[in-house]
């Protein structure tokens, strides 16, 4: 039984290209694999003949042709049928693999008997045989890639995997790997990902590689793979597509309504917003009641008073009887009143939320919510956006340092790899706005003192991944955030050094913003 | 018995009643008074407790975030010495290719030579340090 065995249909290919991918697949470095082609009755004729020298030049080439043009997963099954090895790698028939591709991958399948799935970086090859659109990818991220097929090129299953989910399913023709990737890591012990580009997808005309409209049924398959992932993993949703090949999804209702509490810490500034000059928790608060459609809320203001127990700046928050307000008297430490106000809250889930910020989306708690359901995951959070619409924070990344991502970007923007269309694992958010479930926010003690004004999200972040927990960030939820209206910008010296205390290791290391 | 006795002890007995009475109706209100002083020091100790309770909460929290950090900066800690650690390996390793191309080069046939050759040199070098 040989290690692994690269399944490829083929179908009228360009000579060169097939030629390409030939050459690629023999000059492996590592010997022991049989590649299983399938040709589904192509019509050119410089098929068959460089199908057959093939086969002839060497013995670990076997050669499958169709008697009639079934499609690319009647094909894609033959060649899977063909297969004996232990691992299944999947190969189109105009692409290439990097001639230590199969090494690569056979060592670190070496390295942990539970892989049942890998999947490596990819790039592009022109006519010219330029390489471009280096996909440096994250690591296996189950919320990405219901947005988006990202594990892709080039992706190797464990044999008994695909026997368990059953192969390619016909009438997923376009998104059949898609559709197989999703049924499979849904089964898979472990998914590995090796940060190397291994593969290299061809660009000919009338390729998905080249043309982004080349297959639009290709797209349409995707969506109906991804609603039937949903319903197999119990979440009741519609998929739609924002982008070709990238797709949103919406909860038509969630597991359970628990109480939310919302913490506000206030000053109680006010600013121009708009030209208007506004109380912005009151703002805030108006928005959050006048938009939101989940109303299992509680809002908890955390208002900062003199000793004397009057308000710096005098505000009145709308009279509902779901709103409290809690004098703070002791000196500004942002993290505290977070802390003190969760203290006063009761709901199952916590929503940290600035005073300068205002609520577009109207189901932007569902949203949040919704993500909280998958119990790995403890933190969500939405996009800001600033005051002009532009992005103010897409979530954090720590490359070189933490930093928010999309930051100045328009709200409009796809972002690399349609990555700010899509919901997706991150390994920070920022403390603008941040859904927390009640039990982790105390496990984890809470915002650390230590960072009064800056830094107190970012090393929070760092203790929910500490604890093994998920972030995950989403463009479904969409707020304001009129960033550090109501403070002056300045970062001390001794919280830059807190944060370079306990987690500098993790600085210019990020598996989810590569 | 005359009626004016009859009238005298009627009047006793009713004296005795409404005494009654009004010692059960002191004995309420001292009651009263009792427990409502009694329920003020409830409600205050139960202030002070729940403030105590919040107060502890918020140690509790501001201890695991201690806890959590100290583990953090262990953390820390540990990756500086494996990065020493490897820095040191890679510094021992190349003084060890070091001294090997060095004792290679001084077991060479080149060197010797070359020692032979500079020695009248090294001789004339030694003398002219001692005579200064």
């Amino acid at each position: 039984m040989p290690k692994f065995s690269i399944v490829t249909p083929v179908y009228n290919p360009p000579a060169a290209a097939l030629k390409a991918c030939i050459a690629s697949m023999k000059s492996q470095s590592f010997n022991d694999w049989e590649w299983c082609v399938v040709d589904d009755k192509s019509t050119q004729p410089h098929v068959r003949k460089i199908l057959t020298r093939a086969e002839a030049s060497d013995r670990r080439i076997r050669v499958m042709y169709r008697e009639h043009n079934g499609g690319i997963v009647a094909a894609s099954q033959d060649a899977l049928d063909m297969a004996t090895g232990e691992f299944v790698g999947l190969l189109d028939h105009d692409d290439a693999l990097h001639s230590s591709a199969l090494e690569k991958v056979a060592k670190r399948l070496a390295s942990d008997p539970d892989i049942d799935y890998l999947y490596t970086d990819e790039d592009k090859i022109d006519e010219n045989g330029l390489h471009y659109d280096f996909f440096r990818k994250p690591g296996w991220d189950k919320e990405r890639l219901r947005g988006q097929n990202y594990c892709c090129h080039f992706s190797v299953f464990r044999s008994t995997l695909l026997d368990k989910v059953g192969g390619f399913r016909s009438g997923f023709d376009g998104s059949q790997d898609y559709d197989l990737i999703l049924r499979a890591t849904e089964q898979a012990r472990n998914i590995a990902h090796i940060p190397e580009v291994l593969y290299h997808w061809r660009c000919v005309p009338g390729s998905a590689a080249a043309e982004i409209n080349a297959k639009p049924y290709a797209y349409e398959s995707g969506r109906r793979a991804l609603e039937e992932h949903f319903q197999r993993s119990g979440i009741d949703a519609t998929v739609e597509m924002k982008l070709p090949g990238h797709y949103q999804y919406r909860r038509r209702s969630l597991v359970s309504r628990p109480l939310v509490s919302i913490i506000i810490p206030t000053r109680g500034d006010r600013r121009r917003v708009w030209g208007i000059t506004t109380c912005l928790v009151v703002n805030a608060i108006e928005s959050i009641l006048q938009f939101s459609t989940y109303d299992n809320i509680e809002i908890i203001v955390v208002n900062d008073v003199h000793s004397d127990g009057s308000s710096i700046h005098a505000f009145d928050v709308p009279k509902d009887s779901r709103i409290t307000v809690i004098s703070y008297d002791k000196p500004f430490n942002f993290s505290d009143k977070c802390n003190v106000g969760f203290l006063a809250s009761h709901g199952e889930v916590v929503i940290m939320l600035n005073d300068d910020t205002q609520v577009i989306t109207p189901d932007w708690i569902e949203q949040l919510l919704g993500h909280l359901e998958d119990p790995e995951v403890a933190m969500v959070g939405p996009i800001l956006l600033l005051e002009d619409g532009r992005i103010q924070s897409a979530g954090h990344s720590n490359k070189p340092t933490p930093s928010h991502i999309g930051s100045g970007e328009s709200a409009d923007a796809y972002g690399m790899w349609g990555m700010y269309t899509i919901s997706r694992s991150l390994t920070g958010l920022t403390g603008a706005c941040v859904a927390i479930r009640r039990s982790v926010y105390s496990q984890l003690g809470g915002f650390s003192l230590d960072y009064p004004i800056n830094f107190n999200d970012v090393d929070f972040c760092f203790k929910v991944l500490d604890a093994g927990y998920r972030i995950v960030w989403t463009p479904m939820a969409r707020l304001y955030h009129f960033e550090s209206m109501t403070r002056v910008l300045s970062v001390s010296d001794e919280e830059i050094s807190a944060l370079e205390r306990r987690w500098k290791r993790f600085f210019g290391r990020d598996i989810y913003s590569p | 018995m005359t009626s004016t006795d009859w009238e005298s002890r009627e009047l006793t007995e009713a004296s005795r009643e409404r005494l009654l009475t009004e010692i059960g109706v002191l004995k309420d209100s001292l009651q009263q008074v009792h427990s409502t002083s009694r329920i003020g020091e409830l409600e205050s100790e139960l202030i002070s407790n729940r403030e105590q309770v919040l107060q502890t909460r918020h140690e509790l929290l501001a201890a695991r975030d201690f806890a959590m950090g100290a583990a953090a900066h262990a953390g820390e800690r540990q990756a500086q010495f494996l990065a020493q650690s490897a820095q040191l390996a890679a510094a021992l390793d190349r003084i060890a290719f070091l001294s090997k191309h060095i004792n290679r080069m001084r077991n060479s046939t080149t060197w010797k030579l070359g020692r032979i050759v500079m020695l009248p040199v090294r001789i004339a070098n030694r003398i002219l340090r001692r005579s200064s």
